[in-house]
């Protein structure tokens, strides 16, 4: 017992509470929605932990929708967390018009997006890994804002 | 005096600094307990830490048992934490070797599968019943880095940290803990601390490093650290902050050194400048 301490139930305040002489102990972890736990530390409850964003907040990326003109653009969220809705671009950029026109909701629309130098949804599984739902070609990718 | 500059220009551009944190591949990072390790507690689950980019579609995680027979086992991921655990149904028996195939996992973004990894250990007599013993952060360097940055493929200005740690120990064994590090002081922390690390400790002795970028890593910066054994109990010392006041990087695109009209003083001028512009490793408590 530390001298002239009032003891009161230890909190996470970055003061020793139950003047037993250590400083916010036994305080257990809060456990979070997601995964992990929040923790005492510094006199505070640490937030939870998060993970990366999945795409650079604002980000676009080429999806292909099967009317109209068959190519739309998904946006990042900006929390970097998702993508938006697939939205009809028009027109089509000139160099895959005619893809797009001939062969409308395909794998060859895709693969001019990708021939093109666009960030494309890998609806077709060019790349047969069988996840049609990555993106594929010139993507800004993960970005881990730390 | 030209030698003075060269040498000044040679050692900034030796002085290697931090890496920043990568991102998109969804690499296992490391694993508790890691590959070698000994006396790891019976009757407590293994973890594997991915990045952050990955995610977990039940790949399956194979487990090699003393006997010689092999399991293959379907882990829990939390995926805030990027940490994939694997409980073993039956017993963990003392005093055996296991080896645990951690699986390469598929990413949010990425097409290709990232690093899975090999995990050998040894248990220990018996299980972790006491928490761990940690006294916290102890220390903080920082140092200004600029390096590309591999998701945006642009030059990014980064502060990167050394948190040196106290000692620490469990009845699992020092290799059965997890190391969580926060950052507990500086701007964008709106609510709380936030946790930046959380994984296998680095080697008895070393600092834990942590990259930020400028934004959240200028002004009056702390950390705190505590550990974590297999069965989730935590050590003190999360009260104890490893503090430095840092500056913005003072970076610069190019510039060129004209010829000096008074002998050399122009030379040793800007030697000078390039010294302070690679000062390295600022301690501060």
């Amino acid at each position: 017992m530390t001298p002239g301490c009032a003891p009161t139930s230890e909190t996470c305040n970055g003061v020793d509470d139950d003047c037993d002489g250590v400083v916010d102990n036994d305080i257990p972890p809060i456990p979070c929605p997601g995964g992990g736990f929040r923790y005492c530390v510094g006199g505070r409850m640490s937030d939870c932990p998060t993970r990366c964003a999945v795409c650079v907040p604002g980000g676009q990326r080429v999806c292909f929708i099967s009317y109209c003109t068959y190519w739309g653009l998904q946006t990042c969220a900006a929390d970097g967390q998702s993508w938006g809705y697939c939205v009809e671009r028009r027109p089509v950029p000139s160099a895959c018009a005619g893809v797009a026109s001939d062969k409308k909701h395909s794998r060859e629309t895709e693969q001019c997006c990708l021939d093109n130098g666009f960030c494309c949804l890998d609806e077709f599984d060019l790349n047969g890994n069988g996840d049609t739902s990555e993106m594929l070609g010139r993507c800004g990718d993960v970005l881990c804002v730390q | 005096m030209r030698t003075v500059v060269a040498a000044t220009v040679a050692a900034c551009l030796l002085s290697a600094p931090a890496r920043a944190q990568t991102c998109g591949a969804p690499d296992l990072l490391s694993a508790v307990p890691p590959d070698g390790a000994t006396l790891v507690p019976t009757g407590a689950p293994v973890q594997a830490f991915y990045a952050a980019a990955a995610i977990y579609q039940s790949e399956p995680v194979l487990l090699d048992l003393p006997d010689g027979s092999e399991q293959a086992l379907v882990g829990e991921f939390a995926a805030a934490e990027g940490r994939l655990t694997l409980t073993p149904p039956d017993p963990i028996l003392p005093l055996a070797v296991y080896t645990v195939h951690w699986p390469e996992l598929r990413g949010t973004t990425s097409g290709g599968k990232g690093l899975g990894k090999k995990v050998t250990f040894t248990t220990g007599a018996g299980p972790d019943v006491a928490p761990p013993s940690f006294a916290g952060a102890t220390a903080l360097a920082w140092d200004w880095v600029r390096e590309n940055d591999d998701c945006t493929d642009k030059m990014e200005d980064r502060l990167a940290f050394d948190v040196s740690l106290a000692e620490a120990s469990d009845d699992g064994g020092r290799d059965s803990l997890t190391l969580v590090l926060s950052q507990t002081q500086g701007p964008l922390l709106a609510t709380g601390p936030r946790q930046i690390y959380i994984g296998s400790m680095p080697s008895a002795g070393k600092p834990a490093h942590a990259s930020l970028a400028v934004d959240s890593a200028v002004g009056r910066i702390c950390f705190a650290a505590l550990v974590r054994d297999l069965t989730d109990k935590i050590s003190g010392g999360g009260d104890r902050e490893a503090c430095a006041q840092t500056t913005r990087p003072p970076f610069f695109n190019g510039c060129a050194f004209a010829p000096a009209g008074r002998g050399g003083t122009g030379l040793l001028l800007g030697a000078l400048g390039l010294l302070l512009v690679c000062r390295r490793r600022r301690h501060a408590r």
